[in-house]
């Protein structure tokens, strides 16, 4: 975990640093009666940067390394990140009602162990529930696919 | 007689049939989200945030209010049952609620923290009505400066209320702020950190950033770390939950001292209901004749946060309302709501739109006899509902934040954007950055930036108008003050006192 915290900060150092780079060569430090667009953000990205020089040293410092980023149960995190991008990488051909519906169904398969049955009728009942709900109800008009929802 | 004249005409409005059934369904879902958990009130508000466009503003503030003090009950249900909090704000009720329910009296754990809530929700509602106009009236005198210095101290006491390091409190507000300054300068014109990509322009909308941080995040966090508990009774009588005499002489001064700190916290921005439970119960515990007995299934430690939580909920509307700033996350979510219906609060609030804050504050009397009435006849519905399995709900969560983003501007960008925010928040719980602070930025962004502006516009570019003005200076002192708390905190460890924490868990 120690590691990961060493990463974070400096990350954040960067975005400071870039942040300060960024507002002093980009935006006007001050305009004619007033601080200008760059005042605070040139501001903000020095806190950062100098916030997180200590959490940087209180990592490197640390002895107790304990604690792990990653368990098991990440695995099935992933699996659920790669089904949600694929799904909406696909919502011009599913739709979003579908779409979303999909992701339900999947998320059914990868986390529990429920029939493709049962799913198949959650994708069902959940894609004809949000285009009614949403999409006819609540007037939000969302994407449709191939099949017209 | 102001006063009465204003509650007259709140009741009036609470009691119409669409904000009625408003507050009645706020109150019921908010029990359901407590009894639930992984799901908080600010995930809540925010899923079901973009579905309200089309709402009258009161009733949604009514409907939201209801989530947001149900969400304090219904937290408490597993708490006792199961030993899992549905939310930080019930931690504490698990030590004694759950070890009432091992002595086979849940019901009565369950019924004193409805009965306590109802009590001291009522106590804070009476106090929330005296002291919101009075806090008002004073916010009148505010300027710039006086915002400015508001904001930094709501900041600072990020710092004290919260645990972990202050480090990295201070970069996820730093962070918050900066992303609200993403888009179309609002004095110059100009664009700031687009990138020239055109939807930047707009700046990165709040309830796209909140549908990540609250849906998305959380789903992966409750893949991540499935919370389970055993059940120990799962079937209720009415006869259940009514208490032995002895038990109401044991708790009524708990709920009393429970509801006072609950309210004085609650009012304290970035306070929140959690710090206030926890006080709560270590008061008691001191207050007692037989400390001994706490962790053991004294119903005081289960009425004195359940009290003070729910007090707390309340009067957290009063910095919202009569300053415009929100001291939570799930009061922050509301503050979007609020400039989403064009309406901005403050102490104007209560002259500009009085039908809203009368309204809002009568149904919270009528919200809090719907939950007392519910909390009582439901315990078996939502006992229930702890059986739903979480490979089912989390397909719910993903689709009410999809949705709830794309209905922002009807646009795949804004999902793909929750979607990155979703897996920063995840990575910042990760690695244990607090989001309380980054969300609460984010809201107060702006506000702090034009309220810097504005006010060295008015002194020339003078920063003496952040110290010649007494309140402005007050505030900023007292912020001042917070950010070395962490400095004061090492010392005082340095120098024998022990472990000087005040929260445990609440950010």
């Amino acid at each position: 975990m120690w590691y990961a915290n060493i990463i974070a900060g400096v990350a954040f150092l960067l975005l400071g640093a870039a942040t300060v780079i960024l507002a002093w060569l980009d935006l006007p430090y001050t305009s004619d009666f007033s601080p200008g667009p760059g005042f605070l953000p040139l501001w903000l990205g020095i806190v950062l940067t100098i916030a997180s020089i200590p959490v940087i040293i209180t990592e490197f410092i640390k002895t107790d390394h304990s604690g792990r980023l990653f368990r098991p149960e990440t695995v099935k995190c992933v699996k659920v990140l790669i089904l949600i991008v694929v799904v909406f990488l696909l919502l011009p051909i599913f739709g979003f009602s579908t779409g979303l519906a999909l992701i339900t169904a999947g998320g059914m398969r990868l986390m529990g162990k429920h029939s493709w049955g049962s799913c198949a009728a959650v994708v069902i009942a959940t894609a004809i529930c949000i285009h009614y709900l949403f999409g006819q109800w609540l007037g939000i008009p969302l994407p449709k696919g191939m099949i017209g929802w | 007689m102001d006063l009465l004249n204003n509650i007259y005409t709140g009741f009036t409005i609470a009691l119409t049939g669409q904000n009625l059934l408003c507050c009645a369904l706020g109150v019921l879902f908010g029990q359901l989200i407590g009894v639930l958990p992984g799901i908080g009130a600010p995930t809540a508000i925010a899923l079901l945030l973009p579905l309200t466009f089309s709402f009258n503003p009161t009733s949604a503030i009514i409907m939201f209010a209801g989530i947001y003090y149900g969400v304090a009950y219904g937290g408490t249900i597993t708490s006792i049952l199961i030993n899992v909090p549905g939310e930080s704000s019930s931690v504490m009720t698990c030590v004694d609620g759950y070890a009432m329910a091992h002595k086979g009296r849940a019901g009565a754990a369950l019924s004193i923290a409805a009965i306590g809530s109802f009590i001291a929700g009522t106590i804070s509602i009476v106090l929330l009505m005296s002291f919101a106009p009075a806090l008002a009236r004073l916010a009148l005198q505010f300027g710039p400066a006086e915002y400015f210095g508001l904001a930094i101290m709501a900041f600072g006491l990020l710092t004290v209320f919260g645990s972990g390091s202050p480090f990295k409190i201070i970069i996820t507000t730093i962070i918050g702020i900066l992303i609200s300054t993403v888009g179309m300068d609002g004095v110059s014109g100009m664009p700031r950190f687009t990138f020239g990509v055109p939807h930047l322009l707009g700046g990165v909308d709040f309830v796209v950033v909140i549908c990540g941080i609250f849906g998305l995040a959380e789903v992966f966090n409750c893949i991540e770390e499935p919370e389970g508990g055993v059940l120990v009774k799962d079937k209720f009588k009415l006869s259940d939950v009514f208490l032995t005499w002895q038990e109401w002489v044991d708790s009524r001064w708990a709920i009393i001292r429970g509801g006072i700190i609950g309210f004085l916290i609650g009012l304290v921005p970035a306070g929140g209901i959690t710090t206030a439970s926890f006080l709560a119960y270590m008061a008691e515990k001191k207050a007692s004749k037989h400390p001994e007995t706490f962790g053991k299934g004294e119903i005081a430690g289960v009425a004195a946060p359940e009290s003070a939580n729910n007090a707390a909920s309340i009067s957290g509307f009063a910095p919202l309302l009569a300053l415009g700033v929100p001291g939570s996350a799930t009061t922050a979510v509301m503050l979007a709501g609020f400039m989403m219906w064009g309406i901005r609060p403050g102490p104007l609030l209560f002259t500009s739109n009085p039908d809203l804050v009368w309204g809002l504050i009568a149904s919270m009397y009528i919200g809090n006899v719907i939950l007392l009435l519910m909390n009582i006849f439901l315990i078996p519905l939502f006992v229930a509902l702890l059986r739903i399995p979480y490979s089912i709900m989390m397909g719910f969560i993903i689709i009410f934040a999809s949705i709830g983003a794309y209905s922002v501007n009807n646009s795949m960008w804004d999902v793909w954007m929750m979607m990155g925010f979703g897996l920063f928040g995840y990575a910042l719980k990760k690695l244990k950055y607090p989001i309380v602070p980054f969300i609460l930025a984010m809201v107060l962004g702006r506000l702090v930036e034009q309220s810097l502006r504005q006010a060295l516009i008015l002194s020339a570019g003078s920063f003496s108008v952040f110290f010649t003005r007494p309140i402005a200076a007050f505030f900023i002192l007292i912020a001042l003050l917070a950010y070395c708390t962490p400095l004061i905190r090492f010392a005082l460890r340095k120098a024998g006192y022990g472990k000087v924490d005040i929260n445990i868990e609440s950010l």
